[in-house]
């Protein structure tokens, strides 16, 4: 999906976060068995990583949602980042968690997506959430909702890789560089991307006002 | 790169800023968090002794990372965005459109400055209404690498302006009108407005006869649903949810043992949006019914 830079320029997050890949694919046996390289402490761990969770779990889970993860799966979705970093706690450094966690849930979120294209199975519980999503509630909820709903509808339209971008620039208020970084690309390359990406959304929401305005019709 | 502005700090159109506003308070069912930590090894008071530390701290960083950085923006209702398509409509008479793409409140805004933490896994977005077609190309890939235009290389470009009239926004660089966020034309201005001021005011009874249809369905009576989803399709033909309206029928017909018109349903909603949600999930649905 990303062209990738050679390894060479990758940054140590970046190669810390390809490290991280098997468990991204589902090999979990396999991080388990290596491990962290620096051990810490059990309780320093449980601690560290509850910190990290109190800091940005809220987040992770935000980004996996609007990276197209459904919403039945995204508490699994964000589990798996956490695990991820569970096991990379060591070597995640001070200052990088925000961005150690963004480049982890970016492949997680692929995965997922692979998934669901694969098998765009709708588990009729999803309906059955959907159920409780009409039921009356205040007119701004449910603006809100509906308005997330329109904005998920948008994205959609969005290649994967304009999309990550999108998303990381536009909703998680990553910077160019940072979007350069996390999706292993060079930094005109992200800016080329963010470009298109805006032009995609910019289409994909008129057409969504066109609709809204014609009374919703298909 | 300094240069970098996100569309919410730049001129948005008022739709792009309601929906891009809109995934700022998103968020995980509260019990989520003890979840994964309880899955993780991470025992609710180590959890709780860390959010201590770590609340204002976290809060900074989602609120800040969201984009809401420092610019105010009010945000504007669903509602109050159709009720500005609506006003603008009908001023349109041969005058321009929508007044204003800056985003501020009007009287009739209503405003959700705090933060609703809805349980996501039982409160789920409400589905939008099908999309029209499959409109929306992706633009034109770019060659990436080094094939960036000079202009662009190293910094982000400022978000063109103008995105009101074309399907497929223009790759130069737009001028500016500083005018309307969509372009109705005025001919049909009032009918559009009205059928949006109907669309809203409706909603709610919408919501109720599909929840209706849906507990009926729940509860093993697809027959009742039926009944319920035909009274639906005749009331509001043109309803705002009448594709969630569908996707049910699908389901009852299913259940049914009609398979024929389930697949008659189904196939009407995934050719009038083929890459939609709700195509989707009539074809999920179809497949998981087949023998």
């Amino acid at each position: 999906m990303m062209a990738k830079v050679p390894s060479s320029s990758q940054s140590s997050v970046a190669r810390s976060l390809a490290d991280s890949d098997a468990t991204s694919e589902g090999e979990h046996e396999q991080v388990r068995r290596s491990g962290p390289q620096v051990r810490l402490g059990a309780a320093a761990s449980e601690h560290a990583l509850a910190r990290l969770l109190q800091e940005h779990f809220r987040m992770v889970w935000r980004a996996l949602r609007r990276l197209g993860v459904p919403e039945h799966a995204v508490d699994d979705s964000a589990q798996e980042v956490f695990l991820v970093a569970s096991r990379k706690l060591a070597t995640i450094e001070e200052g990088q968690e925000r961005r150690f966690l963004y480049g982890v849930a970016l492949r997680v979120a692929a995965n997922a997506r692979r998934a669901r294209a694969a098998r765009p199975e709708v588990p009729l519980g999803e309906l059955v959430d959907e159920t409780a999503s009409s039921t009356p509630s205040p007119e701004a909820l449910l603006d809100r909702k509906r308005a997330r709903a329109l904005l998920d509808e948008a994205l959609e339209q969005l290649p994967d890789d304009l999309r990550t971008a999108f998303v990381l620039f536009e909703l998680e208020g990553c910077s160019g560089p940072e979007v350069a970084e996390l999706c292993e690309i060079p930094l005109g390359t992200a800016a080329s991307r963010l470009r298109r990406a805006r032009e995609a959304f910019q289409a994909a929401v008129s057409e969504i006002g066109r609709r809204l305005k014609r009374g919703g019709e298909p | 790169m300094t240069d970098t502005v996100p569309m919410l700090l730049g001129e948005p159109t008022e739709l792009e800023a309601l929906l891009l506003k809109s995934a700022e308070d998103d968020e995980p069912a509260a019990e989520a968090l003890e979840k994964v930590g309880a899955a993780l090894g991470v025992g609710a008071a180590t959890l709780a002794a860390a959010s201590a530390g770590s609340a204002l701290a976290g809060q900074a960083a989602a609120a800040g990372h969201a984009v809401a950085l420092s610019k105010p923006l009010t945000f504007l209702s669903l509602a109050k965005w159709l009720a500005v398509g609506i006003g603008a409509g009908i001023a349109t008479g041969g005058v321009a459109q929508v007044a204003s793409r800056a985003v501020e409140p009007a009287p009739t805004a209503i405003v959700t400055a705090a933060p609703v933490a809805a349980p996501p896994r039982t409160v789920a977005p409400l589905p939008p209404a099908p999309r029209a077609e499959a409109a929306n190309p992706a633009p034109e890939p770019a060659p990436e690498g080094s094939a960036v235009p000079p202009a662009s290389t190293g910094t982000f470009a400022p978000l063109p302006a103008a995105t009101a009239s074309a399907a497929a926004v223009p790759t130069a660089a737009p001028a500016h009108t500083g005018s309307a966020a969509f372009d109705a034309p005025a001919a049909n201005a009032v009918g559009a407005s009205v059928s949006a001021l109907d669309n809203v005011s409706t909603l709610g009874d919408e919501t109720k006869a599909l929840d209706g249809a849906r507990a009926a369905l729940a509860a093993g009576r697809a027959a009742q649903a039926l009944t319920g989803l035909d009274a639906y399709r005749a009331k509001w033909p043109a309803g705002a949810l009448r594709a969630e309206a569908a996707l049910l029928r699908v389901d009852a017909l299913l259940r049914l043992g009609n398979r024929a018109a389930a697949e008659r349903e189904a196939n009407a909603l995934i050719s009038a949006a083929p890459s939609s949600r709700y195509a989707t999930r009539a074809r999920a649905l179809l497949a998981a019914k087949r023998e």
